[in-house]
This record gives C-alpha cells, sequence and structure tokens, in this order.
C-alpha cells in the first residue's frame, strides 16, 4: 500500500553503498525537486539520513558551495564571506 | 459605474517558485510591507484592479506543505483558516511541477478556492516539459493559468480566473485526495464524530475544513490537536476514536498514518503528473555528469582519490622545499644574530637560540608545506571533489555498518581533528557518533606533517610524498579497522540508509581558495606563536637544568624523564629523547618536532637536526616513529573536544588510552617485522 516511499527505502536498500538523489530520481522516474521533499520528509522520520554538501552557502561564502563541511563548516563562523 | 467588489486574494507557493514576481506584476506600487503577527517575517499587501474588482492581495511565505513544522507553514496556514480569504492563487513552478503540487494538494483540503498559476513556462518548455494545462485543470477541478512571471505573461489572465471564480463562473470543485478506503473509513468515523461536537462545530467548522482538521489529527499534528482539545475534552469521544484509528491503520500498515497519508498525496500527485506531464527529451547531460562518471565510479573512483591525495602530498613537498629552504636561512640567520650580538648570560642565549629559534623556529620552517596542503585541500574542496571522495568512500564505511556521513568528519580530520570531532554532530545515531569520535584522531592532521617532513627529508628525501602519502593510508586503514572492531564489539548495530546530495563541479576562485588556506593556516600561525612556543620553552627549562648539566642530556630533566619512559619506548626502537618528544607532543604534535629543535641544541637547523636524528634513529625506526606519532594520543584540543561532544571522562579516557596502545601496537610490529625481513633496525 505504501507506494512511493517504500520504493525509495528500497532502492536504497538494495545499493551498497549511498546513492545521491540525481541516480535515484532517475532510478525512480521522479522529478528530483519532488524527491528532495519526499527525502526531507523520510529523514524526518528517521528512516534515512541525506548530506546536502554546501548547506553553508546561506553564509554567502563563494566557495562554500561545494565544501564538504554542511552546517558544520568551520569557518563559516569566522565571518568568511560576509 | 458598478459599485467596486473587494476580493481577498491570498498568494501562495514553494519557495523559489516565482511568487514575489507573480505579486509584483499583480500589484505593480500599491504595497506595502510589514510584518505576520509576533514574528519577523515579512507580510506583503498589496491591491490590484480588474474591472471592478479591486483585489487586496497577501503575499504568503513560501512553503513546501502545510505540516506545522516552520513558521513559514503555520503562518500560512493560520491565515488561510483564520482570514479565509476569497481565493488562494497557488503558484506552481512548472519546471518542478511534481514538488509543486504536492502543496497544492493540501491548499485544495482547506476548502477554500484554489486557482494554479503555472508559473515559469518558458523554462519548463526549455526543458522539454510539456504540460497540458487544461487536462490538469480538469482533473484536479480548479482553474490552471499558465504563466511567465518573469516577462509579466499571463497577469491579465490571472485576474481574469479570479473574477471568475467569484462571480462564479468557475465552479471550484478542488479534488481531494482519496487516502484509500482504510484510511477514508477512519476519516469518516472521526469527521462525523467532530461535527457532532456542539463547541468544535461553533468555533472550529466556521473557518477549517471538517475533513482537513481530521487528517491533520490523523497526522498527529500538535497545533490542530491542541486547538481541538480546546473544545473538546482529551478524554472524549473525538480523542478515543483517534486513538483507535491510529492504532488499527498502524496495523494494517505497519507505518504511522502521517506516513501513509503523506504516501498517498505523493502517489496521488505523481499520477497527475503521469497524465499531464511529457517530457519531450531526455535532460541533457551535464559536464557534471560526465565527469561524475568517472569520479564515482566504483572501479575507477578509488585510484583516482588515491592519486589525487598522492598529488597533493607530492606537491606539497615538491613545491614547499624552495620557500622552507628560505625560512631555514632566515632562522638561521636570526640564530646568529641573536648569537653573536647580544650581551646577556650564557642562559638567555641558550634560552633564546635553543628554545625559543630552535623550538619554533623547528616547526615555522614548515609552514610553506602547511599552507601548500592547506590549497591543495581548499582546491578539492571549492571544486565539489571532497564531496565526491565521501561519496567513494562510503561504500567503505557502509560495509563497516557505519553511517556514510561518518567519512566527512573523517575527512575533515585531514585539516584539523577539533573542527571533525565537533562535526559528528551531524550523526542522528548515537552510536555513529561515539564511534567517529574514537577513529577521528587516527586521521592525519596538519599538525602531524611537520613530524613527517623532519622525518622523510632525513630519511626518505626521494620519496617524501609517497611516504607521507603510505602514513595517510595508514591511519584511514587503521581507522576502517577499528570502527569495525567498535562497531563488532562496543557499538552493535546497523546504520540508517544514506542519500547524497553532489553538487555541481566549480571552478574554485583564487579569493575562495586564499580564505580558506588562510582561516586554517592562521591557526597553525596562532599555535606556533602561543602553545609550541610556551611548549618550547618548557622544554628548554628541562633539558637546561639542574645548573651545570650538559644542555639536553641523559642528565637534565627531560633527560631524567625521558630515562624514566625509555623502556616503554624500547621495545619499539626509540630511544629517550623520543620519549620526551611523544611525552610533550601530547600538547600539540608539532611539539615533537620543536622538542627534537630544543633538545639537541643545535637552534633550528634542520641539517644539524637530521644529522642528530641519523644517531638515533634508522629509516626504520624513523617510519614507526612517524607512524606512532599518527596514531597515538590525539592532541590536548582534540582530548577536549572529545570531551566536550561525548559528555563523558570514561569515553575521553578510552579514547586516549585505546590510540596509545594501538600506536604502540603498529610502532612495535613495524620494529619487529621489519628487522625479521631485514630492513635493519
Amino acid at each position: 500500500m505504501i507506494a512511493i516511499l517504500d520504493r525509495i527505502m528500497q532502492e536504497i536498500e538494495k545499493e551498497d553503498g549511498p546513492i545521491t538523489v540525481k541516480e535515484l530520481a532517475r532510478r525512480l522516474d521522479i522529478e528530483e525537486s519532488a524527491l528532495e521533499g519526499m527525502l526531507e520528509f523520510l529523514e524526518r522520520k528517521g528512516k534515512l539520513s541525506v548530506y546536502r554538501p554546501g548547506e553553508c552557502d546561506e553564509h554567502g561564502a563563494p566557495t562554500c558551495v561545494s565544501c564538504i563541511y554542511g552546517k558544520e563548516c568551520p569557518v563559516k563562523d569566522k565571518g568568511v564571506g560576509k | 459605474m458598478n459599485a467596486e467588489i473587494r476580493v481577498a486574494v491570498a498568494l501562495s507557493g514553494n519557495p523559489n517558485s516565482g511568487k514575489s514576481t507573480v505579486f509584483n506584476n499583480l500589484t505593480g506600487a500599491r504595497q506595502h510591507i510589514g510584518n505576520w503577527p509576533g514574528v519577523t517575517v515579512d507580510k506583503k499587501e498589496g491591491t490590484a484592479r480588474r474591472g471592478d474588482h479591486e483585489f487586496v492581495v497577501v503575499d504568503l511565505p513560501g512553503t513546501y506543505s502545510l505540516t506545522a513544522y516552520s513558521l513559514e507553514e503555520v503562518i500560512v496556514r493560520d491565515f488561510i483558516a483564520g482570514e479565509r480569504p476569497d481565493v488562494v492563487v497557488d503558484i506552481v513552478d512548472a519546471s518542478n511541477i511534481e514538488r509543486n503540487l504536492y502543496l497544492t494538494t493540501q491548499l485544495m483540503e482547506l476548502g477554500i478556492p484554489v486557482i494554479i498559476a503555472l508559473n515559469m513556462m518558458d523554462v519548463a518548455e526549455a526543458r522539454g516539459i510539456g504540460i497540458d494545462a487544461e487536462l490538469l485543470s480538469e482533473l484536479l477541478g480548479v482553474p490552471v493559468v499558465a504563466m511567465v512571471g518573469l516577462r509579466n505573461k499571463g497577469t491579465d489572465e490571472l485576474k481574469d480566473a479570479i473574477v471568475s471564480v467569484i462571480e462564479g463562473g468557475t465552479k471550484f470543485r478542488g479534488v481531494q485526495v482519496r487516502y484509500g478506503s482504510e484510511v477514508e473509513e477512519e476519516i469518516e468515523k472521526l469527521q462525523r464524530m467532530l461535527e457532532e461536537q456542539e463547541r468544535v462545530s461553533h468555533e472550529l467548522l466556521g473557518n477549517y475544513s471538517p475533513r482537513w482538521l481530521v487528517v491533520k489529527l490523523l497526522e498527529e499534528d500538535e497545533r490542530v490537536e491542541q486547538d481541538i482539545s480546546r473544545y473538546c475534552d482529551k478524554d472524549s469521544d473525538v480523542f478515543r476514536q483517534l486513538e483507535e484509528s491510529r492504532r488499527h491503520l498502524l496495523s494494517i500498515f505497519g507505518e504511522d498514518v502521517e506516513t501513509v497519508i503523506v504516501d498517498m498525496r505523493y502517489g496521488f500527485v505523481a499520477g497527475i503528473v503521469h497524465e499531464t506531464v511529457k517530457r519531450e527529451f531526455e535532460e541533457a547531460i551535464t559536464t557534471t555528469d560526465r565527469i561524475d562518471k568517472v569520479l564515482t565510479d566504483r572501479i575507477l573512483g578509488f585510484p583516482f582519490f588515491a592519486l589525487s591525495m598522492w598529488l597533493m602530498f607530492f606537491l606539497t613537498f615538491f613545491l614547499g622545499k624552495f620557500p622552507m629552504h628560505w625560512i631555514d636561512r632566515l632562522m638561521s640567520g636570526l640564530g646568529h644574530l641573536v648569537e653573536s650580538n647580544l650581551a646577556s648570560p650564557a642562559w638567555l642565549h641558550s634560552l633564546l637560540v635553543d628554545g625559543v629559534i630552535g623550538g619554533v623556529g623547528s616547526v615555522l620552517v614548515f609552514l610553506p608545506q602547511i599552507f601548500i596542503i592547506f590549497i591543495c585541500i581548499s582546491i578539492l574542496e571549492d571544486t565539489g571533489y571532497m564531496s565526491r571522495a565521501a561519496f567513494i568512500m562510503d561504500r567503505i564505511m557502509h560495509w563497516l555498518g557505519l553511517h556514510g556521513k561518518s567519512f566527512i568528519p573523517m575527512i575533515m580530520g585531514f585539516g584539523c581533528n577539533v573542527p571533525a570531532v565537533m562535526a559528528t554532530r551531524t550523526l542522528e545515531s548515537d552510536k555513529d557518533r561515539m564511534i567517529t569520535i574514537l577513529i577521528n584522531p587516527l586521521m592525519s592532521c596538519t599538525a602531524r606533517l611537520p613530524v613527517y617532513a623532519l622525518f622523510t627529508a632525513a630519511f626518505f628525501a626521494t620519496y617524501q610524498g609517497t611516504v607521507t602519502f603510505s602514513l595517510y593510508v595508514l591511519g584511514v586503514v587503521l581507522a576502517v579497522i577499528m570502527a569495525k572492531l567498535f562497531r563488532k564489539t562496543l557499538f552493535r548495530g546497523e546504520s540508517e540508509p544514506f542519500v547524497m546530495e553532489l553538487p555541481p563541479y566549480r571552478w574554485p576562485t583564487a579569493k575562495g581558495t586564499f580564505i580558506h588556506m588562510w582561516e586554517r593556516a592562521s591557526m597553525f600561525l596562532r599555535k606556533a606563536g602561543t602553545v609550541i612556543l610556551a611548549g618550547s620553552v618548557f622544554i628548554w627549562l628541562l633539558s637546561y637544568f639542574p645548573p651545570g648539566v650538559k644542555y639536553g642530556s641523559s642528565q637534565s630533566i627531560a633527560g631524567y624523564i625521558g630515562r624514566a619512559l625509555a623502556p616503554l619506548v624500547k621495545p619499539l626502537g626509540f630511544n629517550w629523547r623520543a620519549a620526551v618528544a611523544l611525552l610533550f607532543g601530547f600538547v600539540a604534535k608539532e611539539i615533537v618536532v620543536s622538542t627534537y629543535g630544543t633538545l639537541f641544541g643545535v637552534g633550528e637547523n634542520r641539517a644539524a637536526i637530521s644529522a642528530q636524528l641519523h644517531h638515533i634513529f634508522s629509516p626504520l625506526t624513523a617510519y614507526g616513529f612517524m607512524a606512532f606519532t599518527l596514531l597515538y594520543t590525539p592532541c590536548l584540543a582534540t582530548v577536549a573536544m572529545i570531551k566536550k561532544e561525548t559528555g563523558s571522562w570514561k569515553w575521553t579516557a578510552f579514547a586516549v588510552s585505546y590510540s596509545l596502545l594501538l600506536a604502540w601496537l603498529v610502532a612495535f610490529l613495524i620494529f619487529r617485522v621489519g628487522r625479521l625481513i631485514g630492513l635493519g633496525g
């Protein structure tokens, strides 16, 4: 009965490693942005976790877009890019 | 002229759906900005006209859904339910229609006429997305207006659609999502009971659609539950039935009702999209996709990652040797200057030359290498490659039963273990977090680099980069083994699945790279001027006293301490000086180098230090010493961070002692096995 969310979980568990949102969207034939919404829900439910690099982009540091630190960026509090 | 008809219009939509552009197109200059009551979120209001209709338009905050998890969501639903606008215009980004329609389904549940403004049609067309707006309107039972907000196309049509809805020309059916017979049965039961509650009916049902309230109750929406409990006791039939319905549905679906409802909504949206959206061509393959095909490939990804790491160390030593030579000469000159010009007592000479210049200078000469490695790490991060490295390594982490996110703090550990331990906060599972904290100090931070630089220059001059690279690999391999061991023994369990968003590749900017490099390098410089300086002076004191003994000899206090510890390191092929260096290296790993600089009493002169090292180390024991430095007890700052993050002295003590034991065992094996296979001793 649980349709799309279950398929997402099955697809992720089938993989013996990480999977990108893009690849998952392609496999499930779901629009990438819609999948992001579904993943956010599943993450909130504690069923999986999503890593989003560059979450500190909001701090305006141009080079942080692709950095790996996300919200835990050790340099963001030092005013880089502000 | 007809009397003016005022129409309350609420603009709703996902963030970045072009809502503000549509609002500006509708209202022009006739707008003002205030705040939503009690919060600092902007409230934009404006007016628009069409014939004898005046629209009072409110731009609601952008949201993806109408749950009560964010302030924006609460504002939107409170406004729609409380103010009951005549029409809700739902701005839908046509290029991301599947995500946007999820909000639409919830807006329609509120029971207020909805008009879909299908915005960004030009972007959708450019991406080969064709949307049958007429069919969409028919299937959802709401008017759909195609728009290009940025070019002010469709604004008049939207105004006409609003007028038509108000005048009854367009009937609003608002198709509701059906949640399946089992859920619908429970909704019906609860809805009936809610309507029977006189106070609820009187106070709430005028504003809220009863179906929406019941769906929210089933979804365990706390705000709706609070609202209803104000007019209906918690032990009333409604709440008893609610509990019963939740239990019943859980037993059928094996999932909580919220998950079932959300899934049904997504299923409904997927069905609508399937019917109304045609993708004329496959999404274009981007440069990022092409690069990722190689760099994140299961087979090719690993060697490329290893090659990029090796190249980083090669460049560090190859390019670093030139400026290092200049700093070395500068420090030597400074030492000679002090020695020959300062008319002062011998102890002060010794303090300045052996203690300060010898100690701090011996670390500072490696500043170029530190700068270069930080530049390399910054470039790898800024291009987006480090995210790929984490992605590639996640396969190993998964095999270990560790969370994929664990590798991210581990990669951070290459820079400094302190923020890396802090970064484990991103891990939700306590067990994953503890394992990651415990193995993080095994990742070779840049503080170890001066030790590697000193020893590889002295013993492995031709293969400096490769030998250093091997130490980094050793750290990663041991971290992986320890993680597996901890997972099997101390922290049993499975880690949750992991999905990763990979950012597009970008050219790093010089400014950005410099900022990142400087942020880290300046930390190293501050450390040199504080901890390393203090450590060097302290070791000088231990080497100089008691008065009358030969500086840095086995008769000095340092020698006494070293001789006391020597039996512990003797099986590893180290002497008492190594014991002293390792003891003080606990404060900061660079102090291992400054200790030698101070103990040898030859100033910071690298050639002299190197010659002295040859007296007490062989290439085999030098490698063992570097491995010991890599693995043993994390530095003081990291230990403090481990205590802070674990909140436990027990686990902090465990982190210190297990790594010390591991370092001893590895150095012992290197020494003994090396000798056995004839690598000297």
